[in-house]
Order: C-alpha cells, then sequence, then structure tokens
C-alpha cells in the first residue's frame, strides 16, 4: 500500500509531500495537481516494470518552469511484505545527451539499504553491507535489472508491487472488443481491457462466478461474458437475457454496448484485481459514465476489498484505492477523513490543504466544496 | 431486462467504521448490495453521534411516506451515555421536528454500541471488554471486517457468548425483531 508520496520539480509539484490510506479521495478545483500526481506514479510504473527509458516517461517540459534546477526528486513509501519500503529516484538533466537521465536511484525496508544507484553504479547489500557492485545504463532505472542477492526477495516484491499499481482514466468510447494477447495489466486509458480480462479469466476462474453476479446486479439483463476466437485474436461478447426468457441469451461484441455498461465491468473486474491481487489502483473519475444509483453499490464493495491484509500470506500487497473526482457522490461518501484537499496559488505550487475547521455539519462536504468554502 | 434494483434498507451511521461493519454484516445477513443504501451524511468533522441525530427524523418521515417495503437501521455510539438514553434523544428528536417517534409495528432498528463501534470489534477478536471505555485508538481499520464477519456467525447461530457486551446483545434483538 502506497503510504507517501514526494515531489519535487515535477510540473506544480514542487516539495510536495501526501499521505494516502487504503482508500483516498483526491479533491481540488482544476488545476490544482491532481492529475499530476496521477501522472508523476504512472510515469514511474512505466520506468520500473522496465518498458520505457527515463526520457520516454517524463520530459523536460514536466519540470517546473519557475525553478532553475535541473534535478528532480521523487519518493514512494510502501507498505507490505512485512516492512516499510523507502524508494528514491533522483532525475537529472544531461547537458551532453539533451535528455533526463537517473542520477540516483534507491530502495530502503524499514531503513535498512537494499540497493543504491549511483552515476551508473549499482551496490546492491547484503546484510546491510556491499554485496555486488555493476554498472547500468543511468537511462534506465537499475530496479528493473537489480536482483535480490539474498533469499529475502524484497527488491523483487517491491518491483512486483510496481506491477500491481494500476493508474487509469477510463475512456470506455475507446476501449476495443479484440485482444490479440493476454495482458497482466492495464494500460492508462483501460482500452485493453479484453486482454486483461483474458488473463484474468484464465488465472482466477474461481473469481468469474463473483464478477459474473455483481454485473448481473447493475446491469440490467447482462448474463454472462463470451471469448470468441477470430484468427488470431480473440473478441469479447456480453450476453444479455430478456427477463420474459431467461434462457434466451443474445451476445453483442463488448464494443457495441453503452459506455456506462463498459465503464461498470472494469470497474467491477478491477474489485475483483483487489481482492486477489492486493493491488493498488490509482484511478481519474471512475464514476463519470456510471448512474447515480450505481455509484454507492460499487464504492461499497470497493470499500470492503481495500484494507484487507492477508495475514497468512505477507508478500501479498494491502489491496488499496486512491481516486482523484469531482463527483459529489464521491466527496460524500468518502468523508472528510479520507479526502486530501489540494490547493492551489495561480503559478504557485500544489499543497494539501487541511479543511476547514469551521465545517459544522451543517451542509453535506459536496455542498461545502460547490460553494468554495472548503478552506474559509 | 432483469427487474432493476431499489434500496429497501435504509442506514444511517455515524462514520466509516460503522458503515464497513454494518456493511459487512448485511451483506452476511443475506441483503443485496443494492437493497443496502446508507443515507448520505453532513460534513462536520464533529459530532457524528449528532449528525445521525438530526439526520434520523428526516429518514423516519421518508420511510413513512414510502408504498414500498422499506426498513431503516440507525447506528450511533452510545458513548458515555450508553444505550438507553440514545434511544431516548432519538425519540426526543422527533418530538422536536414534529413527528410521532418510532412505533412497535415499524421496520425501525437503533443499534447503539457503547462506548463505540470499537468496543464490538474489540470484543469480537476476542478480548474482555468494559463498555465505559474507549477503545477508539486501540483499534485498525483492517479489523472492522473479519470482527463484522464474526458477528454474522454468532447471530445466524442465535447464541452470543456470556461475555458479549449488552449493548450488542440489545441490537441483536432489535435487529431480529425489527428488520429481520
Amino acid at each position: 500500500m502506497l503510504k507517501r508520496l514526494y515531489v519535487n520539480n515535477y510540473r506544480c509539484l514542487v516539495n510536495f509531500e501526501i499521505g494516502f490510506d487504503a482508500m483516498t479521495l483526491l479533491l481540488g478545483r482544476n488545476g490544482s495537481g491532481k492529475t499530476s500526481i496521477l501522472d508523476i506514479l504512472h510515469s514511474i510504473r512505466r520506468l520500473i516494470t522496465g518498458s520505457d527509458r527515463v526520457g520516454e516517461v517524463i520530459s523536460l517540459d514536466d519540470m517546473t518552469v519557475w525553478l532553475d534546477s535541473k534535478k528532480q526528486t521523487f519518493e514512494l513509501s510502501v507498505e507490505g511484505n512485512g516492512g516499510l519500503y523507502d524508494y528514491k529516484l533522483v532525475l537529472e538533466y544531461n547537458e551532453k545527451q539533451k535528455g533526463l537521465q537517473i542520477d540516483s536511484e534507491s530502495l530502503r525496508c524499514n531503513g535498512i539499504p537494499l540497493f543504491d544507484f549511483l552515476k551508473g553504479e549499482v551496490d546492491v547489500y547484503i546484510d546491510d553491507r556491499s554485496g555486488l557492485h555493476y554498472p547500468v545504463d543511468p537511462s534506465w532505472s537499475a530496479l528493473t535489472i537489480t536482483t535480490d542477492v539474498n533469499r529475502s526477495g524484497r527488491i523483487e516484491w517491491f518491483r512486483k508491487w510496481f506491477e500491481k499499481l494500476f493508474v487509469l482514466s477510463i475512456q470506455p468510447q475507446n476501449m476495443s472488443a479484440t485482444s490479440k494477447s493476454e495482458s497482466v495489466g492495464l494500460n492508462l486509458y483501460g482500452t485493453d481491457f479484453v486482454s486483461w480480462y483474458r488473463f484474468i479469466s484464465q488465472e482466477y476462474q474461481d473469481m468469474i462466478p463473483v464478477l459474473f453476479k455483481n454485473l448481473r446486479d447493475s446491469i440490467p439483463g447482462f448474463a454472462s461474458f463470451r471469448l470468441e476466437t477470430i484468427g488470431d485474436s480473440k473478441k469479447l461478447k456480453v450476453g444479455f437475457e430478456s427477463e420474459d426468457n431467461p434462457q434466451k441469451i443474445q451476445f453483442f461484441d463488448f464494443d457495441r454496448i453503452s459506455d456506462g455498461e463498459r465503464a461498470l465491468i472494469v470497474l467491477y473486474t478491477l474489485i475483483i484485481g483487489l481482492k486477489d491481487l492486493g493491488i493498488t489502483l490509482v484511478l481519474d473519475e471512475p464514476v463519470n459514465f456510471v448512474a447515480l444509483s450505481e455509484i454507492q453499490p460499487w464504492l461499497m464493495e470497493l470499500n470492503d476489498a481495500c484494507g484487507v491484509r492477508d495475514l497468512q500470506d505477507h508478500s501479498r500487497g494491502i489491496a488499496q484505492t486512491i481516486i482523484a473526482s469531482h463527483h459529489p457522490e464521491l466527496m460524500d461518501y468518502f468523508g472528510i477523513d479520507d479526502c486530501r484537499f489540494l490547493d492551489r496559488e495561480p503559478l504557485g505550487p500544489t499543497r494539501v490543504k487541511l479543511p476547514s475547521a469551521e465545517l459544522d455539519g451543517s451542509l453535506s462536504l459536496s455542498e461545502v466544496i460547490a460553494r468554495g468554502w472548503e478552506h474559509e | 431486462m432483469s427487474k432493476r434494483r431499489k434500496a429497501t434498507l435504509i442506514v444511517v451511521c455515524e462514520d466509516k467504521r460503522q458503515k464497513t461493519f454494518a456493511y459487512r454484516f448485511l451483506l452476511g445477513m443475506g441483503w443485496e448490495r443494492h437493497q443496502i443504501h446508507f443515507s448520505k451524511m453532513s460534513s462536520g468533522s464533529g459530532s457524528g453521534a449528532k449528525r445521525v441525530i438530526e439526520t434520523y427524523p428526516l429518514e423516519l418521515k421518508i420511510y413513512r411516506s414510502r408504498h414500498v417495503t422499506c426498513a431503516l437501521v440507525v447506528i450511533i455510539d452510545g458513548d458515555e451515555r450508553g444505550v438507553e438514553a440514545r434511544m431516548r434523544q432519538l425519540n426526543q428528536e422527533c418530538g422536536n421536528f414534529g413527528i410521532p417517534c418510532r412505533q412497535k409495528e415499524e421496520k425501525v432498528a437503533f443499534i447503539v454500541p457503547t462506548y463505540s463501534i470499537e468496543t464490538w470489534i474489540r470484543f469480537l477478536q476476542g478480548y474482555p471488554v468494559n463498555e465505559e471505555l474507549n477503545y477508539k485508538e486501540k483499534v485498525h481499520d483492517d479489523e472492522c471486517k473479519p470482527s463484522a464477519d464474526r458477528l454474522v456467525e454468532y447471530c445466524k447461530s442465535t447464541v452470543l457468548p456470556n461475555n458479549a457486551p449488552s449493548a450488542l446483545r440489545l441490537a441483536c434483538d432489535e435487529y431480529r425483531e425489527r428488520i429481520r
């Protein structure tokens, strides 16, 4: 579970620190920095899971315009696997290469160093002492190729945690019905949902009946899914039954059902992921396409899945959800204690601001925010 | 098309812990996800009990105006006042609001964890508890759900342990007599 994020010199995030719980709602006016938080988590995930170089995930334009420094700092504290992991990444603009590269990168567990990567040289530690030393190209994260030199598996666990970090801004209108292969994760817009569903339906078959039940409760007429083979691809079909004749199921291509139905299918499948994979979900405006009466049932299921520790298996992550939203239903559901209010003066840095102590309970939180009174 | 699900059990409660506990308990007792709806609470960071007391008559009035069968569950910590005093407060608030207080035949249950919901969570984890002590700081959020599951087991077997807090016994009676 992501406990803390520190960012310096990234867009409007300057010397910025924020803490998270099992469920956290990011609130703030337009331009307050919510999307920047989501974007940096997505970028670091891409960097660490090994698919991209530094320069492909963060550009010079992402540096804060009013700062002179050419260094960016990112720190994450992640709880799980029996410890608190502190990861630090410092990027620097290289004048010769005309691009960003890694100045330093380090990982600690409960304060004990696991590895350091400084100026292109990696040190992997055994019992607090340097045990292995080798050079790495500073345009890549050393975490992508560094492995534990003892059997603790801590570096490996931390890298896997990033694989289970899902940052999503669901765009149902762009989702494809077909997939060429399985995928263990979703892309930023969830447009490869069918590939992820293929993975889930193979690896977590026992959870599919639960998913179908949730979808039957939420989508009128929903019956089941069918994966149809078309050449070397699979096409997801969604079956609907009529009330008059439940035996007769009519199947539609996944991209032919409504945006809201597609969004609900993704949202409930993510809960299956939370329960079984222990993932951290970071969602941007997840309920934009969802009917009002469907929001609270989904939120309650989400809450039920989050924060659960597997006492038998500590290596399983603690399921967590971080949401950025302007939706009043979400504000009123989360309430003040689980919200983080982001605030920013024009051309100034983002800050986490405490809401006014004078919120006396006579108005709903969404109404307070609609009136702009949250900091009065 | 299948029939659209409607909320038939409205829950008024103080905070997230009560909400998490209640949801898990109600699911365990056989309620469907879409049947349960938590009443929207106001924004205050102050007394959750005060907000429940103020919301209750509004929800009772709505309950009485509905044609479909509904039920209303009100969850409020007893704190230092205790169960009876909290129930009196709820009934008095109806008077202030100008409506009759709850009637015997109405499906309206008062659930009053005393000292607070944390007392029940701690008890359901196997610790001895004193209803006059505040355990808020001794309970973690992730202990809510397994404790609610344990209560479901007790309720289904209809036997609470002898050392169960008295407020929990009363709550089980309220639930059994008023809701199910």
